[in-house]
């Protein structure tokens, strides 16, 4: 199939020998560390379609680094984008979940590769592209099930409308404008989805919630006016809560 | 809001031959090049993907560009989790990749579907009245579920087989398996060992024991004749055998624990959360010590739980 590699990885693949040669393996043992990721991807299926484990191994470990003899890193091309993305999410700082986080997405990548060409193939295209939206699917859902579950976001929207439609607290008028952007988006990843959407477009992006024009929140969630209002008071109520920005209240 | 998208590609609704994880890849693409996003152009053009785009973008949103990123290395000896990680992928180069179990089910659906149709057979009033003893339903039961886990796993473990039937029981409200004990390693049924279900499926050969080891018997076929009468629904059963058996010994281990953990939590009216699962383990004094176990920390109990809401297997 047509990829569409860096010029780079498609060189180191090309100066390569006739794949499954002697040759080709020892040229792959001696480069393993100066190689791009999507050469190793590549790289690794190879020797997985050749059953031949022991590169594999050597592969993977320059794809995901170790630990050397002074606990210190090395190699790898994915760590610093698994924990830049864990800072992100606001979990860099705690170790239970950040080594939930990091097996999730190291098991991720693995599995992508296992996958094959055919069914992924942006991982030998643009790796840290790739690996960054596993990183936000493996945040979402860890996130999401540390924090409440989807099954009971489903049913709390059964009963869209107890709310007037305009009805927020005040968290929304008088305290939203004081709150540090970072500081609330962390705090909308952790409600349930429908209520982080809502949140998200009406308080973070400042689209029209019930406008009927194209970019409001009730249009792109294609819900009622009174369904988003809903849902964005669910979602103050319980950012209200949140220690992150329960610190903003208390400094009204 | 948002500016407004230079996109040249029109809005036109694009066919659903580009799949979702596709689209993410273009949206992680168009943001890592600075192209200004405008959500609406994206869920016009994907309007299948409606929900999926508009979550995604609410998390990729904000994140530091790959060329922005500086982040320390961390010093820690011993990182189990790559050399697990590693590990797993080498594995799976010879035994095929279905051994690289992903710590989340990648296709919930299957299981919310599942558990749909449980919830409903349990809704029907449902009283064996057969002339078959509960122990003998007990035995064919018992041999049933290790012939549907043999082709799926090395070996059948008694415990693998011990933790189906209880999930089953509370899946199927069978009447059957209905003697586990909160035993060290999850629910525990000893009589199903000493007393019924093990002696009666080895005397019938439709099982053989092998100390922990559970393997089929000679006659293991004769087990089809009974069980239609006993079982409520031969197909759902199998098909919740069937994603039981792609978790491990330890996974069934902690999806039997922690559904009964939250069975108990539910029978006193208290909230079924991570945090109260976790202080119902920490207050036993046999399950106590789970919670030093990595497959019993708190990202391990949540996705347990979601499972198990998702199965209809526990009650909001």
């Amino acid at each position: 199939m047509g990829l569409n590699r860096p010029p780079e990885s498609a060189g180191e693949l090309g100066s390569l020998p006739p794949a499954g040669s002697t040759g080709w393996e020892a040229a792959i043992r001696a480069h393993t560390g100066s190689f791009r990721p999507e050469t190793l991807v590549s790289v690794m299926r190879e020797a997985a379609s050749r059953g031949n484990t022991a590169l594999f191994e050597c592969c993977a470990l320059a794809l995901v680094g170790y630990s050397g003899p002074n606990g210190n890193w090395v190699a790898g091309h994915c760590e610093k984008v698994i924990l830049a993305m864990a800072r992100k999410f606001g979990i860099r700082d705690e170790p239970d979940i950040l080594e939930d986080f990091r097996q999730q997405c190291l098991i991720g990548v693995m599995h992508a590769i296992h996958e094959g060409v055919e069914k992924k193939p942006f991982w030998e295209e643009r790796f840290g592209r790739a690996l960054k939206q596993l990183c936000i699917d493996k945040g979402r859902s860890l996130i999401g099930q540390l924090e409440g579950f989807e099954w009971a976001e489903g049913r709390a929207e059964a009963d869209p409308c107890d709310t007037a439609v305009g009805d927020c607290t005040p968290l929304e008028n008088e305290v939203l404008g004081r709150i540090l952007q970072e500081d609330l988006h962390r705090a909308i990843h952790r409600l349930p989805p429908r209520q982080a959407m809502a949140a998200f477009y009406a308080w973070i992006e400042r689209r029209p919630v019930g406008s009927d024009q194209a970019g409001s929140v009730k249009t792109l969630m294609e819900i009622s006016e009174q369904a988003v209002y809903a849902l964005l008071k669910k979602a103050a109520t319980a950012l209200a809560a949140d220690p992150e920005i329960r610190k903003y209240l208390e400094n009204r | 809001m948002a500016a407004a998208t230079q996109d040249p590609r029109s809005n036109s609704v694009v066919p659903m031959r580009n799949d979702v994880e596709r689209i993410k890849q273009e949206m992680v693409t168009a943001y890592e090049d600075l192209a200004p996003i405008d959500i609406a152009d994206w869920v016009a053009r994907y309007p299948v993907h409606r929900d999926e785009i508009l979550s995604f973008w609410v998390w990729l949103s904000g994140t530091p560009r790959l060329q922005e990123i500086h982040e320390p290395p961390r010093s820690e000896p011993n990182d189990r989790i790559a050399d697990e990680a590693i590990r797993q992928a080498c594995l799976a180069v010879s035994l095929g990749h279905q051994w690289l179990k992903e710590s989340f089910d990648p296709d919930p659906a299957i299981d919310e579907a599942l558990g749909v149709e449980l919830a409903s057979i349990r809704a029907k009033h449902y009283r064996f009245r057969g002339k078959a003893s509960k122990a003998f339903r007990k035995g064919v039961i018992f041999a049933w579920v290790v012939q549907k886990l043999a082709p799926q796993r090395e070996e059948v473990s008694r415990l693998a087989a011990q933790k189906v039937t209880y999930v089953l029981e509370k899946a199927l409200s069978l009447g059957v398996f209905t003697d586990h004990q909160q035993k060290p390693l999850g629910p525990y049924d000893h009589r199903a060992k000493y007393q019924d279900a093990e002696p009666i499926a080895v005397r019938n050969g439709w099982i053989r024991v092998r100390g922990s080891i559970i393997e089929l018997g000679e006659t293991a076929s004769g087990i089809a004749q009974y069980l239609p009468r006993y079982i409520r629904s031969e197909d759902l059963a199998a098909r919740l055998v069937a994603r039981l058996a792609r978790l491990t010994d330890e996974e069934l281990e902690v999806l039997a624990t922690i559904a009964w953990a939250s069975a108990a939590l539910s029978s006193t009216g208290a909230p079924v959360t991570v945090s109260t699962v976790q202080a119902y383990l920490e207050q036993s004094s046999q399950w106590r010590g789970k919670l030093r176990r990595h497959c019993f920390r708190r990202a391990a109990i949540g996705s347990t739980l979601s499972r198990l809401f998702r199965l209809r297997l526990l009650e909001g």
